[in-house]
């Protein structure tokens, strides 16, 4: 296994909290564990392991790369009794919620990336068994190659995301299994006191552990998702056989009472059992920054994208307001049938488009006819060839038809996330993106709604304003996680280079964050930026929780303050 | 009860909740002291409080008083403990708090106390116009619908799951504070109601089968009333054509074409919903089997199995679903027939005809698929509880209370994957199991998910015959013992086989411990009932 050589691209341009190397001691004891190879302390791995693509970063003291879950459960007893505090990634790309930093400079960054076996695929019951090094790519290159009747959700971000850790942080993808933290089933956790465990306490070999979530008494899964109380080494995760059909269809939606409207009927065909997939509803800005780069004008002004230019923009590849994407899953019939229901459901609420395989085989030949001819001068032919064959929208656009397509198919890719380099002097590279090696300015947050077009406007009128207010734009990405909640991904691209706007979207994200608390809106995962910038409740929720840390990891190793458990009060 | 132990902690209780609801008496307690098997712990006495605040002060004084103690909803956990304590000390009745909090009738979903019955929710809702629907378990209407989905029991239709559509619970922990769970925990969210998980740990889990708080408030997530309807039922003619089936209809649960919870019973299930026990015909203390089983299953036209399901969806979903339903069980299946409004209809108003014309057979038949259709559509049912009374020399009386009437009943619950042999082998364990310790082994084999199937197995017996109490117990811990050496854990726990919890690896049992002592230091809440703490049993002051 290689290790990322800490050599490309830009030094992340943030605000840097320093910290000083680990201590020799402690370092030869960390490489008694894993081997000298496996364990960094040199200032330029310490810097590289500490980019991010937050306006602040937390340098490490060290990176280790424990390769079995025995190393992990060392690491832990060591940092138990050095006082170390170790803070667990399985492959380390969540961005915009903090990347791999620590809450506070200095701790041990523990990396799983070693720990990447496919354990077992159960074709019949329909579960893969993984390690959290385990990637989006791998398991679905593995499940193409070995086991074809099966598809594994996948997030729209990098390929390279684990697996494991994606669902731990509770995270979503677009077919009908893409609550990725509910198709989790046992867990293999190793305790911050150093012992290993499966969740719902059934003994060895039995049948039922990947295949029944609740085991025999208390479920304590979900204390092991977005929290500090264990690092899961292994877990189960269900997968979704192939469909024999699957149309992808899109709703172009124009203004807010359109929205409003599809929404409600979104929810009431998800609620009627006919839709499946977690439909993804973007706003025309986060459509644009898959296309092009953020204009250059405005970027050297560390100006905010006025209103009729992004309507110009969007005209020109002829984005609407907002763009729904989902799938249809099942038989033909089924398909034929929930097709007919869609439409009926969503007549008048956006302009309908199915897409069935082959309209999407159709598209990526003209795609790749396009790429391959580039300067030939038949480009012109192509565009009117898919205009009549495929869809009138502009050719950017067509060319991430087969891209979603794929991922409605458990196909990762890595279209979605050049978005992350909308605002980054970077060309991104058609494969392997890294927006914190690259230095992109990126935050998320996303608040869970209740799923209806009135609170879908209501927390659209919450959030605009603050965006205007400190010169940013707002991309915006309402995505159905299940049939009754929505959650409501925002995105702040920024450029980090910029000081003055690297400042705005700090003071933005808090901004949106307290306003959101304000009216009931709760996050449905958070990061460093959001447990840096608000106290702890204190409430008896919060207090039951320091609790349950105490008596778990007295020493507090293992990341103490993620999710503000186990943070004291200023 | 005297006072001395636990000093004058009756008289603070009467204090906070009010004499009417503090009993001591020992004929107020008796009914809190009987379940469907011998229970040995002692009710000291019984709480009624009629709120949350109630409830947190009921913990407090316990804590203070060092006094053990234990809430239930409704307390008809029939064949699992019914409202008796897993250790001896102060019973908390949660059935006043029964106030149905919010219904929104756009999102589908209700917010409940623990004294809300199957009965109370279902006809509030068809009273607001039957747009959703509730799932119920076959047991009772009187059942709460807070205290089945926290022991995680399941019903019929495509939210059968019933801990899989609960969220946002209000707990009361052993120490008296309050929390809530999900989102609800940072105040009034707007989405604590639909989405389960929350920001943070997921603690969901943890009050569910669980001594780690007393729940008083949940969210229920109800079905909307689907466009069409149509249930199914069918026949296993052989014993050993249930591993067909199931793999027969496991491709269709896993890609989403049958969403229900199927249900397959075998004869020795169906047959008490006709009958009881032929006394008489089969020798005392022998179990029904052989010929005289065949003449009872020919007498009223029961096979070796039966099963049931729906179809929910749109008109054309349904069409679909019928027919991959009749292909895949084609050849596996006989007697397959789909029922909707309409046919029920009309086999009812045939039905006196049919019992004049002497196909008195098929009009019984359609007596006991009325509630089974009833289940699901999420319409409770009471018809199922005479079952109990199987073992009975008497029929149930119209008021049916197995407590009361010495009902005789455990159920050994336990899980295999969806698996077609390893439902067989559940099926034969249990067999050889309860036939050699002479009780009629009833097996109910439900399809809950796209993975997994419960097996629920019930042992009836006549409480009132000497000795069957500790027979009866005795052929439970054989079975159960049988069936977790073959790898079919419990999905559910009677009070009898706490001892389960202690079976779980060292260092799952120790992180159970660290959370049992970090939100209960001194032990006191629910004892022995999924916990791993305090193995013994409390001492009583008699």
């Amino acid at each position: 296994m290689v290790i990322p050589k800490p050599e490309t691209s830009l030094e992340t341009p943030v605000i840097t909290l320093a910290a000083p190397p680990l201590a020799d001691d402690l370092h030869s004891e960390l490489a008694a564990i894993v081997g000298r190879d496996h364990v960094r302390v040199d200032d330029s791995s310490r810097e590289f392991h500490s980019r991010t693509t937050e306006p602040r970063s937390r340098r490490c003291a060290a990176v280790v790369y424990p390769g079995s879950a025995a190393e992990v459960a060392a690491i832990l007893r060591l940092a138990s009794r050095r006082g170390l505090h170790v803070w667990p990634f399985s492959r380390g790309g969540n961005w915009g919620y903090g990347t791999k930093n620590a809450l506070a400079p200095g701790a041990v960054v523990m990396m799983l990336e070693r720990m990447n076996r496919i354990l077992e695929v159960n074709e019949e019951l329909a579960y893969a068994v993984i390690e959290p090094g385990v990637t989006q790519q791998q398991l679905h290159e593995h499940l193409q190659r070995h086991h074809p009747g099966l598809i594994a959700d996948c997030t729209d971000s990098t390929p390279l995301g684990s697996v494991l850790g994606n669902a731990i942080e509770r995270g979503y993808g677009y077919t009908p299994y893409g609550d990725h933290f509910g198709h989790l089933c046992g867990l293999e956790v190793v305790t911050p006191g150093g012992e290993l465990l499966r969740t719902g306490g059934a003994p060895d070999g039995c049948p039922t552990w990947h295949t029944h979530k609740w085991g025999t008494g208390p479920s304590l899964e979900g204390l092991f998702s977005q929290g500090n109380f264990g690092v899961v080494v292994k877990g189960g995760i269900w997968l979704h056989p192939r469909p024999d059909s699957l149309l992808l269809f899109t709703l172009d939606i124009d203004g807010g009472e359109q929205l409003a409207a599809a929404i409600d009927a979104l929810r009431t065909l998800a609620l009627a059992g006919t839709l499946k997939s977690h439909v993804h509803t973007v706003n025309g800005y986060q459509t644009l920054s898959l296309l092009q780069k953020y204009p250059q004008d405005l970027l050297a002004r560390g100006a905010r994208m006025p209103d009729d230019e992004l309507a110009a923009l969007r005209q020109r590849y002829g984005i609407p307001e907002w763009t729904a994407v989902g799938g249809v899953y099942g038989t033909r019939a089924e398909v034929r049938a929930a097709k007919a229901t869609i439409a009926r459901a969503l007549r008048g609420k956006g302009t309908l488009a199915f897409f069935d395989a082959a309209k999407v085989a159709q598209a990526q030949k003209l795609v790749d006819l396009w790429r391959r001819s580039q300067g030939r001068g038949l480009t012109g032919a192509i565009a009117k060839a898919v205009k009549r064959l495929v869809t009138r929208k502009d050719f950017a656009l067509v060319a991430l038809l087969p891209e979603m397509y794929g991922v409605l198919l458990g196909r990762p890719t890595w279209s979605v996330l050049r978005s992350a380099y909308f605002k980054s002097p970077i060309e991104p590279p058609m494969e392997g993106l890294d927006p914190a090696r690259d230095g992109c300015g990126l935050m998320w947050l996303a608040p869970a709604v209740p799923m209806s077009g009135a609170q879908a406007k209501t927390v659209l009128s919450l959030a605009e304003p603050l965006f205007k207010r400190f010169g940013l734009n707002m991309s915006a990405c309402l995505t159905m996680m299940n049939e009754r909640t929505l959650f409501f991904l925002l995105g702040i691209f920024f450029d980090p280079a910029n000081g003055d706007e690297r400042e705005r979207a700090a003071q933005l994200h808090e901004a949106l964050q307290a306003r959101f608390a304000e009216h009931g809106y709760q996050q449905y995962r958070s990061g460093i930026p959001s447990w840096a910038a608000a106290e702890p409740s204190g409430d008896a929720g919060w207090k039951l929780l320091a609790a349950l840390k105490q008596v778990i990891d007295p020493t507090s190793a293992l990341a103490p303050g993620r999710y503000q458990i186990g943070q004291t009060r200023r | 009860m005297p006072n001395t132990r636990f000093g004058n902690i009756l008289e603070q209780l009467a204090q906070v909740l009010g004499p009417n609801h503090v009993h001591s008496a020992s004929a107020d307690t008796a009914a809190y002291r009987r379940a469907t098997y011998a229970s040995n712990a002692e009710v000291l006495a019984v709480v009624r409080p009629g709120n949350t605040a109630e409830v947190a002060a009921v913990a407090r004084l316990c804590q203070q008083a060092a006094m053990p103690f234990y809430a239930f909803s409704t307390g008809r956990n029939w064949g699992y403990g019914s409202a008796t304590p897993p250790r001896s000390g102060l019973a908390v009745d949660l059935g006043r708090m029964d106030r149905i909090r919010a219904f929104d009738d756009r999102l589908g979903h209700v917010r409940v106390e623990p004294g809300v019955t199957y009965a109370r929710l279902h006809a509030f809702l068809q009273e607001r116009g039957g747009a959703f629907w509730i799932d119920a378990a076959g047991s009772h209407p009187g059942c709460s619908v807070v205290g089945n989905a926290l022991e995680r029991g399941f019903g019929h239709t495509p939210y059968a799951d019933h801990a899989a559509q609960a969220c946002a619970l209000e707990v009361v922990l052993p120490r008296g504070d309050v929390i809530e769970t999900g989102l609800g925990a940072f105040g009034p969210a707007k989405a604590r109601d639909v989405y389960a998980p929350g920001l943070g740990p997921a603690l969901d889990g943890l009050f569910f089968q669980s001594g780690f708080g007393i729940v008083t408030a949940m969210t229920v997530w109800l079905m909307p009333a689907p466009e069409r309807f149509r249930a199914f039922f069918f026949g296993l003619d052989r014993t050993v054509d249930l591993p067909r089936a199931v793999e027969a209809l496991r491709p269709l649960r896993l890609h989403g074409l049958l969403r229900s919870a199927v249900h397959i019973g075998n004869a020795y299930r169906v047959l008490p919903s006709f009958t009881q026990f032929p006394w008489g015909r089969v020798a005392e203390r022998e179990p029904l089997r052989g010929a005289p089983l065949d003449a009872l299953q020919q007498q009223y036209g029961v096979l070796a199995w039966h099963g049931s399901g729906a179809l929910y969806g749109t008109a054309a979903e349904v069409r679909e679903g019928t027919r991959r339903v009749r292909r895949a069980l084609a050849g596996v299946a006989s007697r397959l027939i789909f029922v909707d409004d309409a046919r029920l209809a009309l086999a009812r108003r045939m039905q006196p005809a049919l019992a004049r014309l002497g196909a008195r057979r098929l009009a019984r038949q359609i007596d006991v698929m009325s509630p089974a259709y009833g289940l699901l559509k999420g319409v409770p049912t009471d018809r199922f509880l005479s079952t109990v009374y199987w073992r009975k020399r008497a029929p149930a009386p119209p008021d049916p209370d197995p407590d009361r009437d010495g009902c005789g009943l455990i159920w050994c619950s336990v899980l295999s994957a969806f698996d077609g042999e390893q439902a067989g082998e559940v099926n034969r364990i249990a067999t050889d199991r309860l036939l050699e310790a002479g009780y009629e082994p009833a097996v109910t084999t439900t399809l809950l998910s796209a993975r997994c199937l419960e097996h629920v197995i019930s042992i009836s017996y006549d409480r009132e015959v000497a000795g069957e109490d500790e027979a009866a117990r005795s052929a439970f811990e054989s079975l159960l013992e049988a069936l977790v050496a073959a790898g079919y854990v419990p999905y559910r726990l009677p009070t009898l086989a706490q001892g389960f919890m202690q079976r779980a690896s060292p260092a799952y049992r120790a992180l159970l411990a660290r959370l049992e002592q970090a939100v209960d230091p001194a032990r006191l809440y629910a004892q022995g009932r999924y916990t791993v703490g305090g193995a013994d049993d409390v001492p009583v002051a008699s």
